[in-house]
């Protein structure tokens, strides 16, 4: 090989290895959008409202664009049980579920702490908004409090 | 020749560049939803009746305690209470008379104190008497939930006790004082 072309040959190597890479990550895509942030429950006497739905739909918005053969799934993991402001008591997440729209690709499902829950999955190019209503189930045994905890959407390619 | 060679590298880099890509993580996006609960204090009680009558049949210096007519009371105490750290909000169902038995037609009346009951439950005082001038402790929990328990009325009674028909109303509340 003649070394003085030996610069452009490594220049070639070195764009079409970033190259290969850009167009691999190009082609599959994912993006995720929740609104609201923040939900509410509000407090009831649990002898007339044995379930609370919460103060707002949310809505969640999946963009894919995976090839046709690969999956997509959303998954909504609790980081924990529910936790009061101001003492040490907590309520167990599983007692928030939730139901959604359009089924499939979404799903309804029961929160579970530090355990992720599948919300929706699907393969391939897709696009549409996801209406998820949670749900708390009310009981006289919670102790009084404000409570709360995050939960984390993640929407991946498995 | 030379152009050919340059070809073939940049068909191998931009496999090899795929294969590099191969490795990277699964994609994933995420975002935080944020979840609030309140929950009040609230405290409920529940009476299967509310009403108790005592019925005089026997010679009273013979049989002076008399039972009430109808089954025990069905009572259940519901409360969602607080807690300051780990000391929980204690709260309590206490019976007071508004005054005594009365028999309206004389004006003939008989204490409160002639009323008693017995108690089944859990947080529940077995057994007391009625007073018209304080709260009498009935029951008294440390922690949110239902407590069902009965309470069964007796009245004492006495030759001394002029026939007639005599009322009260006694109150029972559940609350934190």
């Amino acid at each position: 090989m003649n070394t003085k072309r030996f610069p452009q040959v490594l220049a070639a190597v070195s764009f079409s290895l970033l190259a290969g890479a850009v167009s691999l990550r190009a082609q599959s895509n994912l993006s995720l959008s929740i609104t609201p942030q923040s939900i509410s429950f509000a407090a009831a006497d649990p002898d007339v409202s044995s379930t609370i739905t919460a103060n707002q739909t949310v809505n969640v918005t999946i963009r894919s664009t995976l090839q046709s053969n690969r999956n997509w799934r959303l998954t909504l993991l609790a980081n924990g049980d529910l936790i009061a402001s101001t003492s040490s008591a907590t309520i167990s997440i599983s007692n928030i579920s939730w139901t959604a729209t359009p089924t499939p690709p979404f799903q309804a499902g029961t929160l579970a702490a530090n355990v992720s829950q599948t919300a929706a999955s699907g393969s391939g190019s897709y696009q549409a908004t996801g209406y998820l209503t949670f749900i708390f189930k009310n009981s006289w045994s919670y102790w009084a409090g404000s409570y709360s905890q995050t939960v984390t959407f993640t929407l991946s390619q498995v | 020749m030379k152009k050919a060679i340059v070809g073939i590298i940049l068909c191998l880099g931009l496999s090899v560049g795929g294969l590099l890509a191969q490795p990277i993580p699964p994609m994933a996006t995420s975002q935080t939803l944020t979840v609030n609960a309140a929950v009040n204090s609230r405290y409920k009680l529940e009476l299967s009746s509310n009403t108790v009558t005592f019925t005089r049949t026997q010679n009273p210096q013979t049989a002076p305690l008399i039972a009430q007519n109808e089954a025990a009371i069905t009572v259940t105490v519901k409360a969602t209470t607080s807690r300051s750290g780990s000391l929980p909000q204690t709260y309590y169902l206490r019976i007071q008379a508004s005054g005594a038995l009365t028999d309206s037609s004389t004006g003939n009346t008989i204490s409160a104190g002639a009323v008693s009951w017995r108690a089944t439950g859990s947080g529940f005082v077995t057994s007391g008497t009625i007073s018209s001038t304080s709260n009498q402790l009935l029951g008294s929990w440390s922690s949110s939930g239902s407590n069902p328990g009965t309470i069964t009325f007796s009245f004492q009674d006495s030759a001394s006790y002029a026939p007639g028909t005599y009322r009260l109303t006694v109150t029972l509340s559940v609350g934190t004082s």
